[in-house]
């Protein structure tokens, strides 16, 4: 019997047969991870906060249209929350002070001048209309936008413009200036700058301070629904039970049918080693 | 008996079948049908001989155009007393005829050597025919200078040309008769009355084409007019061609007869101030038009729904326009009167005048509307340029001037949020707020075709009262001689007109009878581009990326993009210095070691040359100019 193992190798003299193929003729592929459900269940909550922020963008419109919330009470929140996180990321940042001065003033100039003609803008669309693009173009952010993985159809720009755009078709809708301005302001706190400063803090903070803040954001937009948009609290149970529990659970099961089978008659892969 | 066919010039095979034909024949000799009973005369025309190159036979042509010039020397004689001979030895060709009752040949002699009879052909040929038709020497030319060339392998031409040098000697002797001279006075008077308008007009033309790039299609008209008259001139006074300047005179006349009459006519029906007040009335109703269709499109056009402020800021803005055409016109009543004396009584020039001026006031009272549609065509062209730029922005990508594509972003990830910001914001008002600049655009589109389209239709009315071709038509009618342009051969029949019974001792007997020429070559030939315009055709490759895309304003702008994209790319070349060019607005030229490339923007011509005055002349061809750019 042969003890030596055979080798896939041409220039050397192995007392195989030419045509004999060994163990290897089936390889499996490398590149199947295992992961745990833990691990899973973690990795979901970086989907749930961004679910929430489009959710809260949706709630703060409703509150403005109907009046029920005050346009400048929430814009000097948001002006707070803002100088808050910027003071906690001070350290990070690259850009001076100054810089960063000259491009809030800018963009507050900006949102005021554009205001009005936002607010006119889709006098001519139907509601229902705007309801679907802003609900697809939400839906579009939450699947391009970049949770710290690396795969093809992540696009931070897309996400960060979509979400954006979504924004004006909602302020289209709203009757004041100051209505507009503040919707604005909410969706770029949002949309521009939640997103690096949650990256920021999941990559700093430890597991259990990251579930903490999460399920914080999840209690005040679950609060936030039920006080002014009570026919959205269905939406956000399915959405989050879709997200935590549902997925993970389908990703463990399906992951032991992830194997590949590759053979001799296949393109050849190139392997990270 | 042969059958009759007509000679191809450069045909060899069949000149070489007909050369079978005659046998051997080494001679031919050429006589016109007018020395028919003829009294005795020496015999003037010319000979020549050459040598066959395939087989080195040597023949022999002989013309003979007419009857006893002294000073020429002399071929032969007619001889119709047999017994009688003079002969002078001196010339190397001699030959007797006999024309009574009928044209025969008696004898020829070349270079002392007696030919027998049966080794010559004799052709008739007609000298009338010849000497007037205009056509012939287009279809068989002469093209060679001296006389010692191969013409006898060439007959055809060969006697064009010595018949017809023969009828321009004579006709220069004689003097033109009292009707040409007369027309040639009345011309004279009309070039010296119109030098002066000549030269305003054309100073007034090349500044409208230059400053506003607008071609008046009266001044074109009339300074076409004018060339035309002097044209008629030119060639009546050189030589006795009638073709050219006689269909132009006939379509002068016809024209200044018909534009005559119609100023007759309208002058008849209503007066000057009649005339002025209705298209007053006409021009209220344009504006008025205009009016009730602003309007409109302020409100919901066609059930579309527009956005209101900026459709009813944009119908404002025209509205106001449309109130300052009204008040320019009443500012301008005075040369509104003297235009509309002008359009009834420029029919003295011709009724296409008249038509020209009615094409040159629609576009004077439609002004308006040509910068409505400058004005809709511009916002809207950038409204879509932005849309374009924002959505690749949108999607992350960029434009990369150096290659012209357009690029990812992948590697460059330092755009900062406010850009971002920015691009959604654009992205989305020039989206919501298309559909509106769409309609202004695409109803402004519209009644800009309908006027362009009625242009067209009175410029073709222009050109065919232009191109009348009723005295050509009338030539062909009657059957005249001066359009006769195709030649063929026919043999002589036994007994036809008392011809001599064949026998092998006589010579082989062809008349030469000529064809008229196709309508069409005739038209083709006598329509010089100069005198007689182009048929125009629109071009619609040219309309429709027109109206898709506005080509005519933008067409600098976008030469200008490219010429600081490539500045920015920096394209260096290795000598040092990039040479900028604008040849027809779309391409760029850089120098590279001395030589140069000339690239179209899409990369389409390409043309390469290696030293400096190459470039300099290949530009000079395609009509460019030079600018130098920048050292990079």
């Amino acid at each position: 019997m042969e003890k030596q193992e055979w080798k896939r190798v041409l220039w050397k003299r192995q007392p195989f047969l030419d045509n004999y193929v060994g163990d290897s003729f089936l390889r499996v592929s490398k590149k199947c991870k295992k992961v745990s459900l833990s691990a899973a269940l973690y990795g979901a909550t970086a989907v749930t906060p961004e679910i929430c922020s489009c959710l809260g963008l949706v709630v703060i419109f409703y509150g403005m249209s109907d009046g029920k919330m005050d346009s400048s009470v929430v814009l000097t929140l948001t002006a707070a929350v803002g100088i808050i996180g910027y003071l906690i990321t001070r350290d990070h940042l690259a850009a001076s002070i100054r810089n960063d001065a000259k491009v809030v003033c800018f963009y507050v100039v900006l949102i005021a001048c554009v205001s009005p003609v936002i607010k006119s803008l889709t006098g001519s669309v139907a509601t229902d209309s705007i309801n679907a693009c802003t609900t697809f173009l939400l839906l579009l952010r939450l699947v391009v936008h970049d949770y710290g993985t690396q795969v093809a159809i992540v696009n931070p720009t897309v996400s960060h413009n979509v979400g954006l755009f979504a924004s004006v078709c909602l302020a289209s809708r709203l009757d004041s200036d100051l209505d507009v301005f503040t919707l604005m302001t909410v969706a770029v706190a949002l949309f521009a700058l939640l997103p690096t400063f949650r990256r920021r803090c999941r990559s700093g903070l430890g597991r259990g301070w990251n579930l903490v803040l999460t399920v914080l954001v999840v209690g005040v937009t679950g609060s936030g629904i039920i006080q002014y948009t009570p026919h959205l609290l269905l939406v956000l149970v399915v959405a989050l039970f879709l997200c935590n529990c549902l997925m993970p659970t389908l990703y463990i099961c399906c992951q032991g049918h992830k194997q590949n089978i590759y053979g001799p008659w296949d393109e050849a892969q190139i392997e990270d080693r | 008996m042969p059958p009759s066919f007509k000679l191809g010039l450069l045909d060899l095979e069949l000149f070489g079948f007909y050369e079978k034909m005659l046998g051997c024949a080494a001679v031919t000799i050429l006589v016109p049908e007018q020395l028919c009973s003829e009294a005795d005369h020496l015999l003037s025309g010319s000979f020549t001989s050459s040598q066959a190159t395939y087989d080195g036979r040597i023949s022999h042509a002989v013309v003979i155009t007419g009857v006893g010039r002294d000073p020429e020397p002399h071929l032969g004689c007619i001889n119709n007393n047999r017994h009688q001979t003079r002969r002078k030895p001196a010339s190397s060709v001699w030959v007797e005829l006999k024309s009574h009752p009928h044209i025969a040949l008696l004898s020829v002699t070349i270079q002392d050597r007696n030919i027998p009879l049966s080794d010559v052909n004799l052709v008739i040929y007609s000298a009338t025919e010849i000497c007037q038709s205009e056509l012939i020497d287009r279809k068989f030319p002469c093209c060679y200078a001296g006389e010692s060339d191969h013409h006898a392998n060439d007959i055809v031409p060969y006697l064009i040309h010595c018949v017809q040098r023969d009828c321009s000697q004579q006709i220069h002797n004689e003097k033109k008769n009292m009707c040409d001279r007369f027309i040639l006075y009345v011309i004279r008077m009309i070039l010296v009355i119109s030098w002066l308008p000549k030269v305003s007009l054309q100073y007034i033309n090349s500044l409208l084409m230059s400053r506003l790039e607008y071609s008046s299609t009266a001044l074109r008209q009339i300074l076409l007019r004018i060339s035309q008259v002097e044209k008629i001139q030119e060639e009546m006074k050189e030589n006795r061609k009638i073709l050219i300047s006689g269909s132009l005179l006939a379509m002068i006349i016809i024209d200044v007869l018909a534009g005559v009459s119609i100023a007759c006519a309208i002058s008849s029906y209503a007066s000057i101030d009649d005339i002025y007040s209705s298209f007053r009335s006409c021009t209220k109703v344009v504006a008025e038009g205009v009016h009730v269709l602003l309007e409109w499109l302020s409100g919901a056009p066609a059930g579309l729904k527009l956005n209101q402020p900026l459709t009813q800021a944009l119908a404002s803005f025209f509205s106001y326009h449309v109130h300052l055409w009204r008040l320019y016109l009443e500012l301008a009543e005075p040369v509104l009167r003297w235009l509309a004396w002008v359009v009834v009584w420029v029919g003295a020039c011709g009724a296409s005048a008249q038509v020209a001026v009615l094409a040159d006031l629609l576009d004077l009272a439609t002004l308006h509307l040509y910068c409505f549609y400058v004005y809709a065509a511009r916002i809207h062209m950038l409204q879509i340029c932005v849309l374009e730029s924002q959505w690749r922005a949108f999607r992350g990508r960029k434009w990369n001037p150096l290659k012209q594509r357009v690029d990812g972003q992948e590697g460059g990830g330092s755009v900062d949020s406010l850009s971002r910001v920015l691009t959604t914001v654009l992205l989305t008002l020039s989206l919501f707020l298309l559909p509106t600049t769409t309609v202004y655009y695409l109803v402004f589109i519209m009644l800009r075709i309908v006027l362009n389209v009625s242009r067209g239709l009175l410029n073709l009315a222009v050109w065919l009262l232009n191109i009348n071709p009723v005295f050509i038509l009338l030539l062909s009618a009657i059957g005249s001689t001066r359009i006769k342009g195709d030649i063929y051969f026919a043999s002589v029949g036994e007994g036809a007109c008392g011809s001599p019974k064949h026998t092998p001792l006589t010579p082989l007997l062809l008349r030469l009878h000529t064809w008229s020429t196709p309508l069409n070559e005739i038209l083709s030939s006598t329509h010089i581009q100069d005198f007689f315009p182009v048929r125009p055709v629109p071009h619609w490759s040219y309309i429709l990326s027109s109206v898709m895309f506005v080509s005519e304003p933008w067409k600098e702008d976008s030469v200008e993009a490219v010429r600081d994209c490539n500045k920015d790319a920096g394209l260096v070349d290795v000598c040092g210095d990039a040479w900028l060019v604008d040849v027809c607005g779309d391409a760029w030229l850089v120098d590279v070691c001395g030589g140069a490339w000339l690239v179209d923007v899409c990369g389409d011509a390409m043309y390469e040359t290696e030293t400096e005055n190459e470039t300099k002349l290949k530009l000079s061809c395609l009509g460019a100019t030079l600018k130098q750019g920048e050292n990079e």
